[in-house]
């Protein structure tokens, strides 16, 4: 009886302990899946000089016919919600950004659809460097749409580069 | 290339010893107080408690230091062994049971502890270089010196200082 007792006790610490190391002995690797957000193209692309998405880099050209006044560039962009799930912490920021002195307006709007209709969420500054926007893409098919309003102080402009980057 | 071995085996290796010490000093009762089968049931809950703790502040304890603590616990349950085996033959003078108890209990837990030891010492090499293979080879040397004594020499040598006496 003694021995049968500690039998037990001993078979219950052994299986305790055993699942505490196998808890412990987590083994990582690192795979590729697919992306969580994907690029789209929207319908006022077209319009643009040059539009092209390759995997999760977009790559763009702004063509401006004039000076001193705004110009839109809507429905160029989605960003996609394609994980059956919310998307959180997605970090959108200039990385490189065009000079301040050449454009009175560069930014990049972002907007959500959400609720089923477009609401506008915020901007990014393409003039400041590191501005940025950050934000939750609730669910699945939710998405966000990017547009540029440009507006140059003159046209002696040498084609400046803007960078943004989108991390979730 | 995944990690061969946590420092934590080294405990979990422990409390498998103290139960096995335990349960053999139950079935042997009659020559071990009677206390000692529950004296090692609660030494291997404290290894438990050691894992528990170990679970716990895994991100905050570095390798280093789990190691050490997993390994003293380790030398602990080893040294019991070795205790035990110094009873019987010692102060119980039942000499063919320490003979069985060296080489089915001493030998085989001790080698493989220096075994898993040497191992982890191996793949952890930049970290415990300076350790694990001096201990390892002294510990080997040691339990096979005692063996080879416990087993060859022992009942002879005593019969030898009982005549001196």
């Amino acid at each position: 009886m003694k021995f049968l007792t500690l039998l037990l006790t001993s078979m219950l610490i052994v299986v305790a302990s055993a699942q505490m190391y196998t808890y412990m002995y987590i083994q990582g690797n690192i795979t590729f899946g697919a992306s969580k957000l994907i690029w789209e193209e929207g319908p006022g692309a077209s319009d643009l000089q040059s539009f092209n998405i390759n995997g999760m880099t977009v790559s763009l050209t702004l063509n401006l016919s004039g000076y001193g006044a705004p110009v839109n560039f809507t429905d160029v962009l989605y960003l996609t919600n394609e994980y059956n799930g919310a998307v959180n912490n997605i970090y959108i920021n200039v990385t490189e950004a065009v000079g301040g002195a050449d454009f009175t307006e560069a930014k990049m709007h972002i907007w959500t659809n959400a609720t089923g209709s477009w609401q506008y969420l915020d901007y990014v500054n393409l003039e400041t460097l590191d501005d940025y926007y950050t934000d939750s893409m609730a669910e699945a098919n939710d998405g966000w749409l990017m547009t540029f309003e440009i507006d140059a102080v003159d046209d002696s402009l040498s084609d400046p580069d803007f960078t943004i980057a989108v991390r979730y | 290339m995944p990690e061969a071995i946590l420092p934590e085996l080294f405990a979990l290796l422990s409390i498998d010893l103290f139960l096995l010490l335990s349960l053999l000093t139950c079935i042997l009762e009659e020559r071990f107080p009677r206390a000692i089968p529950y004296i090692y049931q609660i030494a291997a809950l404290i290894g438990f408690g050691h894992l528990l703790v170990s679970k716990e502040f895994l991100a905050t304890f570095s390798e280093y230091m789990r190691f050490w603590y997993n390994f003293f616990y380790l030398i602990i349950a080893l040294a019991n062994i070795v205790a035990l085996n110094i009873y019987l033959a010692v102060l119980k003078k039942l000499w063919t049971l320490a003979k069985a108890w060296s080489g089915a209990v001493s030998f085989p837990t001790i080698a493989i502890s220096v075994f898993l030891a040497t191992n982890y010492g191996y793949a952890k090499g930049t970290q415990l270089p300076f350790l694990l293979l001096p201990v390892g080879l002294f510990i080997s040397v040691l339990v096979i010196g005692l063996s080879f004594g416990v087993l060859l020499l022992g009942s002879d040598l005593l019969n030898k200082l009982r005549r001196r006496r």
